[in-house]
Protein backbone atom coordinates (compact mmCIF):
# COMPACT_ATOMS: atom_id res chain seq x y z
CA UNK A 1 0.00 0.00 0.00
CA UNK A 2 2.40 1.92 0.66
CA UNK A 3 4.32 1.66 -2.31
CA UNK A 4 1.38 2.67 -4.01
CA UNK A 5 1.37 5.92 -2.59
CA UNK A 6 5.08 6.92 -3.40
CA UNK A 7 3.98 6.05 -7.20
CA UNK A 8 0.96 7.66 -6.84
CA UNK A 9 2.65 10.74 -5.74
CA UNK A 10 5.53 10.13 -8.13
CA UNK A 11 3.13 10.19 -11.01
CA UNK A 12 1.08 13.68 -9.95
CA UNK A 13 4.42 15.16 -9.60
CA UNK A 14 5.50 14.12 -13.24
CA UNK A 15 2.34 15.04 -14.89
CA UNK A 16 2.64 18.41 -12.86
CA UNK A 17 6.15 19.08 -14.86
CA UNK A 18 4.46 17.52 -17.85
CA UNK A 19 1.70 19.61 -18.23
CA UNK A 20 3.83 22.93 -17.47
CA UNK A 21 6.78 21.77 -19.75
CA UNK A 22 5.37 19.67 -22.45
CA UNK A 23 4.95 23.01 -24.79
CA UNK A 24 7.70 24.95 -24.55
CA UNK A 25 10.03 21.64 -24.90
CA UNK A 26 8.58 20.54 -27.85
CA UNK A 27 8.97 24.17 -29.38
CA UNK A 28 12.49 23.67 -28.52
CA UNK A 29 12.84 20.48 -30.53
CA UNK A 30 10.40 21.44 -33.75
CA UNK A 31 13.19 24.79 -33.94
CA UNK A 32 15.80 22.12 -33.55
CA UNK A 33 14.91 19.46 -36.19
CA UNK A 34 12.44 20.80 -38.51
CA UNK A 35 10.15 18.76 -38.66
CA UNK A 36 6.69 18.79 -36.46
CA UNK A 37 5.31 14.90 -36.36
CA UNK A 38 9.43 13.66 -35.89
CA UNK A 39 9.46 16.66 -33.05
CA UNK A 40 6.20 15.29 -31.40
CA UNK A 41 7.43 11.47 -31.00
CA UNK A 42 10.60 12.86 -29.85
CA UNK A 43 9.52 14.97 -27.12
CA UNK A 44 6.72 12.48 -25.99
CA UNK A 45 9.46 9.77 -26.12
CA UNK A 46 11.92 11.92 -24.24
CA UNK A 47 9.23 13.07 -21.65
CA UNK A 48 8.48 8.90 -21.37
CA UNK A 49 12.37 8.17 -20.82
CA UNK A 50 12.25 11.02 -18.09
CA UNK A 51 9.18 9.39 -16.08
CA UNK A 52 11.18 6.08 -16.28
CA UNK A 53 14.23 7.80 -14.81
CA UNK A 54 12.00 10.42 -12.37
CA UNK A 55 13.99 9.75 -9.36
CA UNK A 56 17.30 11.17 -10.91
CA UNK A 57 15.20 13.79 -13.38
CA UNK A 58 13.31 15.21 -10.77
CA UNK A 59 16.31 16.32 -8.86
CA UNK A 60 18.25 17.33 -12.25
CA UNK A 61 18.99 21.44 -11.69
CA UNK A 62 17.33 22.08 -15.17
CA UNK A 63 14.86 19.03 -16.46
CA UNK A 64 13.40 20.43 -19.16
CA UNK A 65 16.84 21.30 -20.63
CA UNK A 66 17.46 16.93 -20.12
CA UNK A 67 14.08 15.72 -21.99
CA UNK A 68 15.09 18.43 -25.11
CA UNK A 69 18.49 16.98 -24.98
CA UNK A 70 17.22 13.54 -24.56
CA UNK A 71 14.89 14.14 -27.79
CA UNK A 72 17.44 15.52 -29.93
CA UNK A 73 19.94 12.79 -28.78
CA UNK A 74 17.17 10.21 -29.77
CA UNK A 75 16.95 12.41 -32.85
CA UNK A 76 20.36 11.68 -33.96
CA UNK A 77 20.07 8.10 -32.26
CA UNK A 78 16.96 7.30 -34.55
CA UNK A 79 18.72 9.13 -37.60
CA UNK A 80 22.39 6.86 -37.49
CA UNK A 81 19.65 3.73 -37.38
CA UNK A 82 18.05 5.08 -40.69
CA UNK A 83 21.34 5.61 -42.19
CA UNK A 84 22.66 2.70 -41.55
CA UNK A 85 19.48 1.11 -43.78
CA UNK A 86 18.93 3.28 -46.07
CA UNK A 87 21.87 5.33 -48.89
CA UNK A 88 23.43 8.21 -47.05
CA UNK A 89 24.18 11.20 -48.93
CA UNK A 90 26.67 13.43 -46.27
CA UNK A 91 25.07 16.72 -47.20
CA UNK A 92 21.59 15.43 -46.09
CA UNK A 93 20.68 17.25 -42.96
CA UNK A 94 17.32 15.66 -41.28
CA UNK A 95 16.14 19.31 -41.42
CA UNK A 96 16.31 19.72 -44.64
CA UNK A 97 13.61 17.87 -46.33
CA UNK A 98 11.58 18.08 -43.63
CA UNK A 99 8.12 19.11 -43.97
CA UNK A 100 6.40 21.82 -41.09
CA UNK A 101 3.43 21.18 -40.02
CA UNK A 102 0.50 23.41 -38.62
CA UNK A 103 0.31 26.89 -39.17
CA UNK A 104 3.83 27.98 -38.66
CA UNK A 105 5.37 30.81 -40.57
CA UNK A 106 7.03 29.98 -43.35
CA UNK A 107 9.66 32.60 -43.20
CA UNK A 108 10.94 31.92 -39.54
CA UNK A 109 10.83 28.22 -40.26
CA UNK A 110 12.86 28.67 -43.59
CA UNK A 111 15.58 30.93 -41.52
CA UNK A 112 15.60 28.45 -38.80
CA UNK A 113 16.82 25.69 -41.06
CA UNK A 114 18.99 27.70 -43.22
CA UNK A 115 21.30 27.69 -39.81
CA UNK A 116 23.67 24.73 -39.08
CA UNK A 117 22.66 22.02 -36.69
CA UNK A 118 24.20 23.29 -33.70
CA UNK A 119 23.21 27.12 -34.19
CA UNK A 120 19.61 25.56 -34.33
CA UNK A 121 19.98 23.86 -31.17
CA UNK A 122 21.26 26.38 -28.69
CA UNK A 123 19.05 29.46 -30.27
CA UNK A 124 16.23 26.96 -29.95
CA UNK A 125 17.56 26.55 -25.95
CA UNK A 126 17.54 30.24 -25.57
CA UNK A 127 14.62 31.15 -27.03
CA UNK A 128 12.17 28.33 -26.12
CA UNK A 129 13.23 27.12 -22.49
CA UNK A 130 14.79 30.59 -21.80
CA UNK A 131 18.56 28.47 -20.81
CA UNK A 132 21.44 30.52 -19.59
CA UNK A 133 24.77 30.37 -21.41
CA UNK A 134 26.18 27.91 -18.62
CA UNK A 135 23.46 25.84 -18.61
CA UNK A 136 22.80 25.38 -22.71
CA UNK A 137 26.64 24.69 -22.18
CA UNK A 138 26.64 22.05 -20.26
CA UNK A 139 22.75 20.84 -21.92
CA UNK A 140 24.75 20.78 -25.13
CA UNK A 141 28.07 19.45 -23.83
CA UNK A 142 30.18 22.08 -25.59
CA UNK A 143 32.13 24.70 -23.69
CA UNK A 144 30.55 28.19 -22.82
CA UNK A 145 32.39 30.46 -25.26
CA UNK A 146 30.95 28.10 -28.64
CA UNK A 147 27.75 28.72 -26.88
CA UNK A 148 28.51 32.27 -26.97
CA UNK A 149 29.75 32.40 -30.51
CA UNK A 150 26.52 29.78 -31.37
CA UNK A 151 23.97 32.17 -30.19
CA UNK A 152 25.49 35.31 -31.80
CA UNK A 153 26.00 33.88 -35.53
CA UNK A 154 22.94 32.65 -35.20
CA UNK A 155 21.15 35.92 -34.11
CA UNK A 156 22.51 37.80 -36.75
CA UNK A 157 21.85 35.24 -39.61
CA UNK A 158 18.07 35.30 -38.16
CA UNK A 159 18.24 38.94 -38.02
CA UNK A 160 19.04 39.36 -41.63
CA UNK A 161 16.79 36.32 -42.82
CA UNK A 162 13.84 37.83 -41.10
CA UNK A 163 14.61 41.64 -41.25
CA UNK A 164 12.09 41.65 -44.68
CA UNK A 165 9.51 40.47 -42.44
CA UNK A 166 9.60 43.76 -40.12
CA UNK A 167 9.80 45.70 -42.97
CA UNK A 168 7.04 44.45 -44.40
CA UNK A 169 4.78 44.99 -40.95
CA UNK A 170 6.07 48.46 -40.17
CA UNK A 171 4.89 49.64 -44.00
CA UNK B 1 22.80 41.81 -21.33
CA UNK B 2 20.65 40.79 -24.06
CA UNK B 3 20.51 43.89 -27.00
CA UNK B 4 16.81 44.77 -27.83
CA UNK B 5 17.17 44.00 -31.58
CA UNK B 6 18.67 40.30 -30.28
CA UNK B 7 15.04 40.26 -28.22
CA UNK B 8 13.11 41.38 -30.96
CA UNK B 9 14.66 38.37 -32.86
CA UNK B 10 13.48 36.22 -30.64
CA UNK B 11 10.22 37.39 -29.82
CA UNK B 12 9.23 36.83 -33.21
CA UNK B 13 11.09 33.29 -33.38
CA UNK B 14 8.71 32.48 -30.54
CA UNK B 15 5.98 34.53 -31.47
CA UNK B 16 5.79 31.73 -34.88
CA UNK B 17 5.35 28.86 -32.41
CA UNK B 18 2.78 30.23 -30.30
CA UNK B 19 0.16 27.73 -31.56
CA UNK B 20 2.39 24.84 -30.86
CA UNK B 21 1.16 21.93 -28.55
CA UNK B 22 1.95 18.41 -27.60
CA UNK B 23 -1.28 17.05 -27.64
CA UNK B 24 -0.52 13.99 -25.77
CA UNK B 25 -1.97 13.37 -22.25
CA UNK B 26 0.28 12.93 -19.22
CA UNK B 27 -0.95 9.10 -18.99
CA UNK B 28 -0.28 8.18 -22.04
CA UNK B 29 3.46 9.19 -21.53
CA UNK B 30 3.42 7.42 -17.91
CA UNK B 31 2.32 4.16 -19.77
CA UNK B 32 5.37 4.47 -22.00
CA UNK B 33 7.76 5.37 -19.75
CA UNK B 34 6.49 2.70 -16.80
CA UNK B 35 7.05 0.33 -20.38
CA UNK B 36 11.19 1.26 -20.70
CA UNK B 37 11.71 1.06 -17.07
CA UNK B 38 10.69 -2.35 -16.86
CA UNK B 39 12.79 -2.79 -19.90
CA UNK B 40 15.59 -1.27 -18.48
CA UNK B 41 15.16 -3.25 -15.35
CA UNK B 42 15.31 -6.62 -17.42
CA UNK B 43 18.43 -5.80 -19.24
CA UNK B 44 20.94 -6.77 -16.97
CA UNK B 45 19.46 -10.32 -16.59
CA UNK B 46 19.04 -10.66 -20.44
CA UNK B 47 22.74 -8.98 -21.08
CA UNK B 48 24.14 -11.49 -18.56
CA UNK B 49 21.97 -14.57 -20.30
CA UNK B 50 23.44 -13.46 -23.68
CA UNK B 51 26.89 -13.47 -22.20
CA UNK B 52 26.92 -16.96 -20.82
CA UNK B 53 25.97 -18.41 -23.64
CA UNK B 54 29.18 -17.19 -25.64
CA UNK B 55 30.95 -17.73 -22.49
CA UNK B 56 29.84 -21.09 -20.83
CA UNK B 57 31.48 -22.62 -23.89
CA UNK B 58 32.63 -26.37 -21.77
CA UNK B 59 35.84 -27.44 -23.29
CA UNK B 60 34.71 -31.63 -24.10
CA UNK B 61 36.51 -31.84 -27.53
CA UNK B 62 39.54 -30.72 -29.27
CA UNK B 63 39.61 -27.94 -31.56
CA UNK B 64 40.77 -29.49 -35.07
CA UNK B 65 40.93 -26.60 -37.44
CA UNK B 66 39.64 -27.18 -40.73
CA UNK B 67 40.02 -25.05 -43.70
CA UNK B 68 36.69 -25.00 -45.81
CA UNK B 69 37.14 -25.03 -49.20
CA UNK B 70 33.66 -23.53 -50.06
CA UNK B 71 34.18 -20.30 -48.29
CA UNK B 72 33.37 -17.01 -50.28
CA UNK B 73 33.55 -13.02 -49.45
CA UNK B 74 30.41 -12.23 -48.46
CA UNK B 75 29.38 -8.58 -48.33
CA UNK B 76 25.45 -8.38 -47.13
CA UNK B 77 23.58 -5.74 -45.30
CA UNK B 78 19.57 -6.79 -45.32
CA UNK B 79 17.39 -4.37 -42.88
CA UNK B 80 17.67 -7.41 -40.54
CA UNK B 81 21.18 -8.22 -40.58
CA UNK B 82 24.69 -7.53 -42.36
CA UNK B 83 27.33 -10.29 -42.51
CA UNK B 84 30.65 -9.27 -43.83
CA UNK B 85 34.08 -11.21 -44.88
CA UNK B 86 37.37 -9.51 -44.50
CA UNK B 87 39.12 -10.44 -47.77
CA UNK B 88 42.24 -10.22 -45.69
CA UNK B 89 41.72 -12.34 -42.40
CA UNK B 90 38.38 -14.21 -43.48
CA UNK B 91 37.20 -13.27 -40.53
CA UNK B 92 33.06 -13.10 -40.52
CA UNK B 93 31.11 -10.11 -38.57
CA UNK B 94 27.51 -11.07 -38.06
CA UNK B 95 25.51 -7.91 -37.26
CA UNK B 96 22.23 -9.55 -36.26
CA UNK B 97 19.39 -6.88 -35.74
CA UNK B 98 16.05 -9.47 -35.98
CA UNK B 99 15.48 -12.50 -36.90
CA UNK B 100 13.30 -11.96 -39.68
CA UNK B 101 14.39 -14.36 -42.32
CA UNK B 102 16.01 -17.48 -40.40
CA UNK B 103 16.55 -19.08 -43.97
CA UNK B 104 18.03 -16.48 -45.79
CA UNK B 105 20.74 -15.66 -42.65
CA UNK B 106 21.11 -19.74 -42.72
CA UNK B 107 22.11 -19.21 -46.55
CA UNK B 108 24.26 -16.61 -46.28
CA UNK B 109 25.82 -17.65 -43.75
CA UNK B 110 26.68 -20.97 -45.27
CA UNK B 111 27.80 -19.03 -48.33
CA UNK B 112 30.51 -17.32 -45.72
CA UNK B 113 31.62 -20.93 -44.51
CA UNK B 114 29.74 -20.51 -41.25
CA UNK B 115 27.04 -23.59 -40.90
CA UNK B 116 24.70 -22.53 -38.62
CA UNK B 117 21.34 -23.50 -36.68
CA UNK B 118 18.61 -20.95 -35.26
CA UNK B 119 16.78 -21.10 -32.26
CA UNK B 120 13.73 -18.63 -31.66
CA UNK B 121 11.76 -18.05 -28.76
CA UNK B 122 9.45 -15.37 -27.14
CA UNK B 123 9.96 -14.83 -23.45
CA UNK B 124 7.24 -13.44 -21.37
CA UNK B 125 7.16 -9.37 -20.11
CA UNK B 126 7.34 -11.08 -16.48
CA UNK B 127 9.89 -13.51 -16.92
CA UNK B 128 13.10 -11.67 -15.48
CA UNK B 129 15.78 -13.80 -15.42
CA UNK B 130 16.31 -15.36 -18.50
CA UNK B 131 17.85 -18.85 -19.38
CA UNK B 132 18.37 -20.19 -23.00
CA UNK B 133 17.45 -22.70 -23.57
CA UNK B 134 19.65 -26.19 -23.89
CA UNK B 135 20.87 -27.44 -27.36
CA UNK B 136 20.79 -31.55 -27.72
CA UNK B 137 22.32 -33.87 -29.53
CA UNK B 138 25.45 -32.06 -29.67
CA UNK B 139 28.37 -31.11 -27.38
CA UNK B 140 29.22 -27.41 -26.34
CA UNK B 141 32.74 -27.21 -27.83
CA UNK B 142 35.20 -24.11 -26.35
CA UNK B 143 34.47 -21.46 -28.84
CA UNK B 144 38.60 -19.80 -28.27
CA UNK B 145 39.49 -17.61 -30.70
CA UNK B 146 36.20 -19.19 -33.17
CA UNK B 147 33.55 -16.66 -32.22
CA UNK B 148 33.61 -13.29 -30.20
CA UNK B 149 30.57 -11.14 -28.98
CA UNK B 150 30.54 -8.06 -28.63
CA UNK B 151 27.42 -5.21 -28.05
CA UNK B 152 26.67 -2.69 -30.40
CA UNK B 153 23.92 -0.89 -28.91
CA UNK B 154 20.62 -2.77 -29.18
CA UNK B 155 22.73 -5.36 -32.17
CA UNK B 156 24.11 -8.40 -31.87
CA UNK B 157 27.50 -8.68 -33.05
CA UNK B 158 29.18 -11.83 -33.67
CA UNK B 159 33.03 -12.56 -35.32
CA UNK B 160 33.33 -15.60 -36.56
CA UNK B 161 36.83 -16.92 -37.54
CA UNK B 162 35.44 -20.01 -40.17
CA UNK B 163 38.79 -21.79 -40.83
CA UNK B 164 39.03 -22.46 -36.95
CA UNK B 165 35.69 -24.05 -37.08
CA UNK B 166 36.54 -28.02 -36.12
CA UNK B 167 35.14 -29.90 -39.01
CA UNK B 168 31.44 -30.80 -38.81
CA UNK B 169 30.71 -28.23 -35.96
CA UNK B 170 28.06 -25.67 -36.00
CA UNK B 171 27.14 -22.12 -35.06
CA UNK B 172 24.32 -21.96 -32.71
CA UNK B 173 21.91 -19.01 -32.65
CA UNK B 174 19.66 -18.23 -29.98
CA UNK B 175 17.15 -15.38 -30.63
CA UNK B 176 14.86 -14.19 -27.75
CA UNK B 177 12.09 -11.68 -28.07
CA UNK B 178 11.26 -10.25 -24.69
CA UNK B 179 8.33 -8.40 -24.27
CA UNK B 180 9.53 -5.45 -22.09
CA UNK B 181 13.69 -5.46 -23.69
CA UNK B 182 13.03 -6.07 -27.14
CA UNK B 183 15.30 -9.01 -28.68
CA UNK B 184 18.19 -11.01 -27.12
CA UNK B 185 20.81 -13.03 -29.22
CA UNK B 186 23.16 -15.44 -28.11
CA UNK B 187 25.45 -18.04 -29.89
CA UNK B 188 27.54 -21.01 -28.90
CA UNK B 189 29.90 -23.63 -30.99
CA UNK B 190 28.19 -26.97 -31.01
CA UNK B 191 30.62 -30.05 -31.64
CA UNK B 192 27.65 -31.06 -35.08
CA UNK B 193 24.18 -30.06 -35.91
CA UNK B 194 21.98 -30.14 -32.93
CA UNK B 195 18.69 -32.13 -32.55
CA UNK B 196 17.00 -29.50 -30.81
CA UNK B 197 16.97 -26.98 -28.03
CA UNK B 198 14.97 -27.20 -24.60
CA UNK B 199 14.44 -25.48 -21.48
Amino acid sequence: MRERGVDHEREEDFADFYRNARDGCLRAVLAACGDRSLAEDLTGEAFAKAYASWHKVSRHPAPRAWVVRTALNTHVSWWRRRRREVAWDETLDPAQDAVPGGALDAQVMAALRALPRRQREVVALRIFLDLDTETTARTLGIAPGTVTAHLSRATFALRESLAPNREQESV
Amino acid sequence: MIDQQDQDVYDEVGAAFADIRLGRDADAVIRRGRTLRRRRQARPALAIAGVLAVSLGVATMTAQSHSSSRTALVNVDEAAFSVHTDASSGVVTITIRELADENRLKSVLADAGVPAVFHEERIPEDIMDIRFCTWTGASVIDPGKVLTHQSAGADAVFTIVPSAMPRGSVLAFNFATHTAAGHVTSAALLSNTPTGCVD
